[in-house]
């Protein structure tokens, strides 16, 4: 067992692992199915996965409004991971990876905070952002947050989406979605680009 | 109107079916009365927050926080006239 809490894991005896790093905030929710379900089908593609525990998400026992970035971005560090996929937001804390790093629908910090900004305009409570109690300073870092650039990188995108990416992919984008949804083909199609993707990784 | 007014309902039809998680049967049964915010409980305030920037997104229109408030999202028909006058620049 390895001391880090992951909750999520499957495929542990396969040869290739990745380190999965879900979208921020509330599309963490949202998503949830989805990066379950493409983990899943990794595992039937031989392909091993467990999910990035971030301090001050989930089932983290620190507050989220003692966080900052860099924490986050250690905790990534800290895994040594050879090959992460990451989601959305996750693509901000993504670049510890020594081999390469495959990112779905990457989003920029300064998208991120502006939905949790927006969040509050209809809502009963202007302290908090889409439920969470976020500071200032760390609401400050993640708005300059940009997904960094990185040689060894493939990117997916869906096809309604006009943002650079290597493939298009049909679906739909359930980090939009108000209640929680799934979409089984779009995990499977993922999963699929991501196990090719990893296989070449580490063959060539 | 423009001629581009009903195009720009349908993509505004095609949010709310991304946002909401309706079917697109539901949807295409919404008339301008059809009551959104303070009618329909999927739409909370981080809803709006997605709606919104949805919108942006595949209208290409730029939407200031200073316009938006709860009459804007009231009706599909305030929200459609909205993103209608928007896209007209």
């Amino acid at each position: 067992m390895n001391d880090r809490a992951s909750w999520l894991r499957y495929g542990v005896n396969h040869d290739l692992q990745i380190l999965v790093i879900e979208p921020l905030f509330e599309e963490t929710n949202r998503c949830r199915k989805l990066v379950a379900d493409t983990m899943r089908a990794l595992d039937a593609l031989g392909v091993g996965s467990r999910l990035a525990d971030l301090p001050g998400t989930g089932e983290s026992p620190i507050d989220i409004a003692d966080v900052r970035i860099a924490d986050w971005r250690d905790a990534i560090q800290g895994y040594a991971p050879a090959l992460v996929a990451s989601f959305r937001g996750g693509a901000l804390v993504d670049e510890a990876a020594s081999v390469g790093v495959w990112r779905f629908a990457p989003e920029t910090g300064i998208r991120i905070v502006r939905d949790l900004k927006r969040a509050t305009l209809t809502s009963a409570d202007a302290a908090l952002y889409a439920g969470h109690a976020l500071d200032e300073a760390f609401l400050a870092e993640l708005e300059a947050a940009t997904p960094f650039p990185l040689t060894r990188l493939r990117t997916v995108r869906l096809d309604s989406d006009a943002g650079e990416a290597d493939a298009k992919v049909p679906g739909s984008p359930l980090w939009r979605r108000a209640e929680p949804g799934e979409d089984r083909e779009l995990a499977a199609t993922l999963a699929a680009d991501l196990a090719d993707w990893a296989k070449q990784c580490v063959g060539s | 109107m423009t001629s581009d007014a009903p195009t720009i309902e349908n993509q505004v039809r095609a949010v709310l079916v991304d946002v909401l998680g309706v079917s697109r049967e539901r949807a295409s049964g919404f008339s301008a009365d059809t009551g959104l915010f303070g009618s329909l409980p999927e739409l909370d305030s981080m809803a709006v927050a997605s709606l919104l920037t949805e919108l942006e997104d595949r209208l290409g229109i730029t939407i200031d926080d200073d316009e938006v408030d709860g009459e804007l999202i009231e009706t599909f028909g305030r929200l459609v006239a909205f993103a209608v006058r928007k896209s007209q620049g």
